[in-house]
């Protein structure tokens, strides 16, 4: 039980990371879009 | 009538600082050691002869003014703002004794620029600087950024009451868990997890450019420092521009944007509440004026065709604003660049991001996004009041961690906190002009210098005046502490003057 409790929370880290690294993509994404709008 | 402070607080906040500068003196240990690794004898004395004169302030100020009295708020609050300048103050003799600043103020200022996690540098001749001094420097940012009183909090504090009070005077408003030195031990939860996992991205980024495993491990652990504490100093003199490489922008700008996140909504992230991402206000106000500012940026950019292809535009344009915005200062274009290279609107559009930064609860310094976010919808009630009929009851509600119903105290508090910094952004960019610099250059420093940013257009080198040196060191300051424990300081020591 124990166990399954602290691969949970490693879980649970490990993909709230993934979020937010996304995050900072989806930004540097949309930025991208404005660059490839302006330089066409 | 104002109450003359008693000798008792005088007692109380010694003693607080005291405790504080000892944790100060202990981090100078690390430097040593790797001094001792790469055999570096004499920055090994400079600390040495730092650890010192830091033990003995701190030891007798313990000494003197031992109490087991807790912490009222104004004590707190000065606890805060005077252990900001004292670690400026100690934290600048290795530095100074390194003979790479000019002056004692100049490492006064390089050592405030650390503490504040700001960026502007007026070192000489870094690319030949030992690795402990400028480990140093860059461990003085990973400290300012996570807070020095958060460090004296996970270490030293043991009271509740007094802690939250510090805690609070050092413009970290939001506990993350219930007890706020649990909150601390959290901080350095979520820095110590992203410093292995940066470090480790970084330098293999390094050795795959050609770097050699440990100085690529070694400039990793600098630039995660420097990058997720929303610094700005780098190992090199060229900055970020010396790595030439688009795998340590993207890893840096995935780490800048990551130390701008609030640590409250890592937690939540972190323990399974993912869609807090998307509902925050913080995080939508963010995206949404990281994509305006470079919008204007890139418009600017493109007017005058400074990047004909859009790669260098977005590598050149993107990195700069999003170093600003997020308060780090890491630059890939030379200073001269801004002015020469780069029109009044793409510099306009990365004074607005660097006067906007990041999330409160962060690392980051300047206005904050739970400010703007919360003005913003403030505006959108005052709009609804106009154009609804008078009976109608306007309930205006926003998301952070909680759906929060807007009051108007938290539109005050968050104008007047504005207010402030527009003021500090304002009188160091007309210290600058009276200085002799012209406008848009002075006002793109002094932003940078009070939103703990660090991106500079060339005014900041060691041959600036002194009386600009002296402002930007107390725009830093004020800028990365909100002002409050400044403000009750100064209270203080009127208080102290003119009190009965």
């Amino acid at each position: 039980m124990a166990k399954n409790k602290y691969i949970k929370i490693i879980l649970n880290a490990a993909t709230g990371i993934s979020i937010e690294v996304l995050y900072a993509f989806a930004i540097m994404a949309g930025s991208f879009l404005i660059c490839f709008l302006l330089i066409r | 009538m104002i109450l003359k402070p008693h000798l008792e607080d005088v007692k109380i906040i010694g003693y607080y600082l005291g405790k504080i500068i000892i944790g100060l003196g202990l981090f100078m240990l690390i430097p040593i050691i790797c001094a001792v690794a790469f055999w570096e004898i004499c920055p090994m004395f400079d600390f040495l002869i730092a650890i010192g004169i830091t033990f003995f302030t701190g030891f007798v100020l313990v000494r003197l003014c031992f109490t087991e009295k807790d912490l009222n708020w104004m004590q707190g609050m000065i606890v805060v703002s005077l252990s900001w300048l004292v670690a400026a103050l100690l934290g600048a003799i290795p530095l100074y004794l390194s003979g790479h600043w000019f002056s004692y103020l100049d490492s006064c200022f390089d050592a405030m620029s650390g503490f504040a996690t700001t960026g502007l540098s007026l070192v000489q001749d870094l690319d030949h600087m030992s690795y402990a001094h400028n480990l140093w420097r860059h461990l003085i940012m990973f400290i300012g950024g996570q807070g020095i009183v958060i460090i004296a909090l996970s270490l030293f504090v043991k009271g509740f009451s007094g802690a939250f009070k510090m805690y609070v005077g050092e413009a970290r408003d939001e506990r993350v868990l219930p007890n706020i030195i649990h909150t601390s031990r959290f901080i350095w939860l979520v820095s110590i997890v992203y410093l292995v996992l940066g470090t480790l991205a970084l330098g293999i980024a390094g050795i795959l450019d050609g770097m050699k495993a440990y100085n690529a491990f070694f400039h990793g652990a600098c630039v995660f420092m420097a990058a997720f504490d929303t610094g700005g100093f780098a190992p090199q003199s060229q900055n970020i521009l010396y790595y030439h490489s688009m795998a340590f922008e993207v890893i840096t700008v995935v780490i800048m944007i990551l130390g701008a996140i609030n640590f409250k909504l890592h937690y939540h992230l972190w323990t399974g509440n993912f869609k807090e991402l998307l509902l925050n206000i913080e995080m939508r106000t963010f995206f949404l004026t990281a994509i305006t500012t470079f919008a204007i940026t890139a418009i600017g950019l493109t007017t005058i065709g400074a990047y004909p292809d859009i790669v260098a535009l977005f590598r050149k344009g993107f990195y700069q604003l999003i170093s600003g915005h997020t308060g780090t200062g890491f630059q890939t274009v030379y200073a001269a660049q801004f002015m020469n290279e780069w029109n009044d609107l793409a510099l306009t559009g990365i004074i607005f991001a660097m006067g906007l930064g990041g999330a409160v609860c962060s690392t980051t310094g300047a206005i904050k996004m739970l400010r703007i976010g919360v003005i913003f919808k403030g505006l959108v009630e005052d709009i609804k009041k106009i154009m609804l009929p008078e009976k109608a009851i306007i309930v205006e509600k926003f998301h952070h961690i909680k759906n929060i119903f807007l009051e108007d105290k938290q539109v005050r508090a968050a104008l007047l906190i504005t207010l402030c910094y527009l003021v500090l952004y304002a009188g160091g960019a007309l210290i600058g002009m009276f200085c002799g610099y012209p406008f848009l250059q002075s006002l793109f420093e002094s932003t940078s210098a009070a939103a703990n940013v660090g991106l500079s257009c060339g005014i900041t080198n060691s041959s600036m005046p002194v009386i600009l040196k002296i402002t930007y060191i107390i725009q830093m300051w004020a800028g990365r502490l909100e002002f409050m424990s400044i403000f009750t300081l100064l209270g203080f020591i009127v208080a102290a003057i003119r009190g009965k």
